[in-house]
């Protein structure tokens, strides 16, 4: 919120963050026009002065226009309003300027249109050549802010990335679940040694895998799938009759490339939000398909559903923002609901193509 | 002869429970066990036994409010790694224990058992102290499409917008409709990260990237990864003005 306070100041005359440029531009301009003044003296008719006059008045009348214009629009300048700003500034600078004793050029333009044709022809010449200079420095300025909003984004993205790989290294080796599972080991130490020995073997393959995959930028499906059936026989050796699974894929798209931390923390929140709270448990099926372009991973369970006792936690924060630090706008995680109760998380990622993930 | 009723969602600590009490206390009798909280309420009513091992974490009910239902039942909470809560019970349960339990420490608890008197430890009030703490905000939002229902995070929506009778939730994918009006969403939602800015926009503060006020004194708030810009109205203004 700090932020925002201090965005909030005592409003100058013109927004602070377009002041700068202003000198300059009025700077060109008085030149500009000093120029074609110049050039209209000894070309054509009129004393200097006079043509000083007129052409300053004109120039600085439609300069006026345009930067109240652009106080409509917040710094911006739409085409037209430029239009507007230099047709009716010719008329009303030309008015001004024979207010000072000039002749209003543009009443003498209409009464004697021969007359006044070379006059009017440089003066278009030269505003138009200043109005289209400044039409592009406006529109380059604009392609440099948007650079540097882009710059600032991926940068954002980068450590947005960080954190949450930090936060989801946490959250893999998150206390509940391994104490859990080693107070399961314990207690089967002595009566079912063999049950226990296979529960341990499963957690040292999981702990590898997912340490293995978090420090990896990518891997594949296949090594994913992998890690989540690991996940899901711990699991249900623990809430013993109260979990059933399957996880299915289709062996061609076991070896497409995926990235870590994306698939396994839904499972987790299956598990953990799902199916532990459930009385009589439930079912937890994952689904891969390739959709067109696309890969779509659903993790659908039978359990509770979402509620507000159910907080949405940091997992799925964190999903979004990996989604989108690697595939913008392409990535998508939908939640639905499961009738009669359950969650459908469907999660929907680009088919990588080798590389397109660094 | 001590009776013992144990709940624990983890029908393979349970049994170890059952089976490593009988070897450490001579004259117990597990009466019943339970995998959830709501039948352990039912076993403890029906059955009245003189202690309770309790998991904290299960369906249906939690350990601290079957605990709520003990009467003259003495409780042990069994969790399985000190959570928050722990500190706040410790002072009034029989004992607590940390899973996995070792055979020591289980026959410790054990004497303590055999030495107490049914302590009843407050346990009501502390469950009220517990939900006190527990913020009852929107944390989702159903919203339609077709035959389906979309499950939205209240933290990925950027903003409401009123709608004639309905009220438009707008998140970076898309925009969606419900039917909860405005004013219902504000008094559920959490004030810390939602506010009012217009009569009909409510706004995600996480969203937001910056405001902004022209010349004319019209504010506008501008949102992170979004192109809308949101007019904030002068009567809200004075909420971004105290932070």
């Amino acid at each position: 919120m700090q932020t925002m306070e201090s965005s909030v100041r005592p409003i100058p005359i013109l927004p602070v963050a377009w002041q700068r440029g202003e000198y300059r531009t009025v700077l060109i301009i008085v030149a500009v026009c000093c120029w074609c003044s110049a050039l209209n003296t000894v070309l054509h008719q009129g004393t200097l002065a006079e043509n000083l006059i007129i052409s300053n008045s004109i120039g600085l009348t439609q300069w006026t226009l345009s930067t109240i214009v652009r106080l409509f629009f917040r710094g911006r300048l739409p085409v037209w309003g430029s239009v507007a700003a230099v047709l009716s500034g010719f008329v009303i600078g030309a008015r001004l300027a024979s207010l000072t004793g000039a002749p209003d050029i543009v009443a003498l333009a209409i009464r004697y249109p021969a007359v006044m044709r070379q006059t009017m022809l440089t003066i278009v010449v030269f505003g138009a050549a200043i109005w289209a200079f400044f039409l592009y420095l406006s529109h380059s300025r604009g392609v440099r802010e948007e650079l540097e909003r882009e710059r600032r984004r991926a940068a954002e993205a980068l450590q947005a990335e960080t954190a949450s790989r930090l936060a989801l290294l946490q959250a893999q080796i998150e206390p509940h679940f391994l104490f859990n599972t080693i107070a399961n080991i314990h207690s089967l130490i002595a009566e079912q040694p063999d049950t226990a020995s296979r529960i341990l073997e499963q957690l040292n393959a999981y702990l590898r895998t997912s340490l293995r995959r978090t420090r990896q930028a990518t891997g594949t499906l296949g090594e994913e799938v992998e890690l989540i059936e690991r996940l899901l026989a711990i699991a249900a050796a623990r809430l013993g009759r109260r979990l059933n699974y399957t996880v299915s894929v289709p062996e061609e798209l076991r070896s497409s490339e995926f990235p870590p931390l994306l698939l396994q923390p839904l499972v987790e929140n299956a598990i953990r939000h799902g199916i532990e709270p459930a009385v009589e448990g439930g079912t937890i099926q994952v689904d891969m398909r390739k959709v067109g372009d696309s890969l779509e991973l659903t993790v659908t369970d039978t359990g509770v559903g979402l509620n507000d006792e159910a907080p949405p936690g940091i997992g799925l924060a964190n999903i979004r923002a990996r989604l989108t630090s690697l595939y913008g706008e392409k990535g998508t995680l939908c939640l639905y609901e499961n009738v009669p109760h359950g969650v459908i998380a469907k999660l929907n990622v680009p088919a990588a193509t080798r590389g397109l993930i660094s | 002869m001590n009776t013992v009723l144990i709940a624990d969602d983890e029908p393979l600590l349970a049994k170890d429970l059952a089976r490593r009490l009988k070897r450490s206390w001579s004259d117990v009798e597990i009466v019943a066990v339970a995998d959830n909280g709501l039948q352990a309420v039912a076993d403890l009513e029906r059955l009245r036994p003189s202690c309770a091992f309790l998991d904290i974490r299960m369906p249906g009910l939690s350990g601290l409010e079957v605990a709520a239902a003990a009467g003259s039942t003495r409780i042990v909470f069994v969790t399985a790694y000190e959570e928050h809560a722990v500190a706040a019970f410790e002072a009034s349960a029989v004992d607590y224990l940390v899973k996995p339990v070792s055979d020591a420490r289980l026959a410790q608890c054990v004497l303590k058992l055999q030495q107490s008197t049914a302590i009843r430890p407050d346990l009501i009030a502390l469950l009220r102290t517990l939900e006190e703490r527990k913020p009852s905000h929107l944390s989702w939002v159903h919203t339609g499409v077709g035959n389906t229902t979309r499950v939205l995070a209240v933290a990925e929506i950027l903003y409401f917008q009123a709608a004639d009778k309905y009220t438009e939730v707008i998140t970076a994918d898309g925009r969606h409709v419900i039917r909860t009006s405005l004013k219902d969403l504000l008094q559920r939602l959490d004030p810390e990260q939602f506010a009012q800015i217009h009569r009909g926009t409510i706004v995600n503060l996480r969203s937001v990237d910056k405001l902004e006020r022209d010349v004319l004194g019209r504010s506008v708030i501008y949102l992170k990864n979004h192109a809308d810009a949101l007019p904030v109205s002068r009567a809200y203004l004075t909420r971004f003005r105290q932070m």
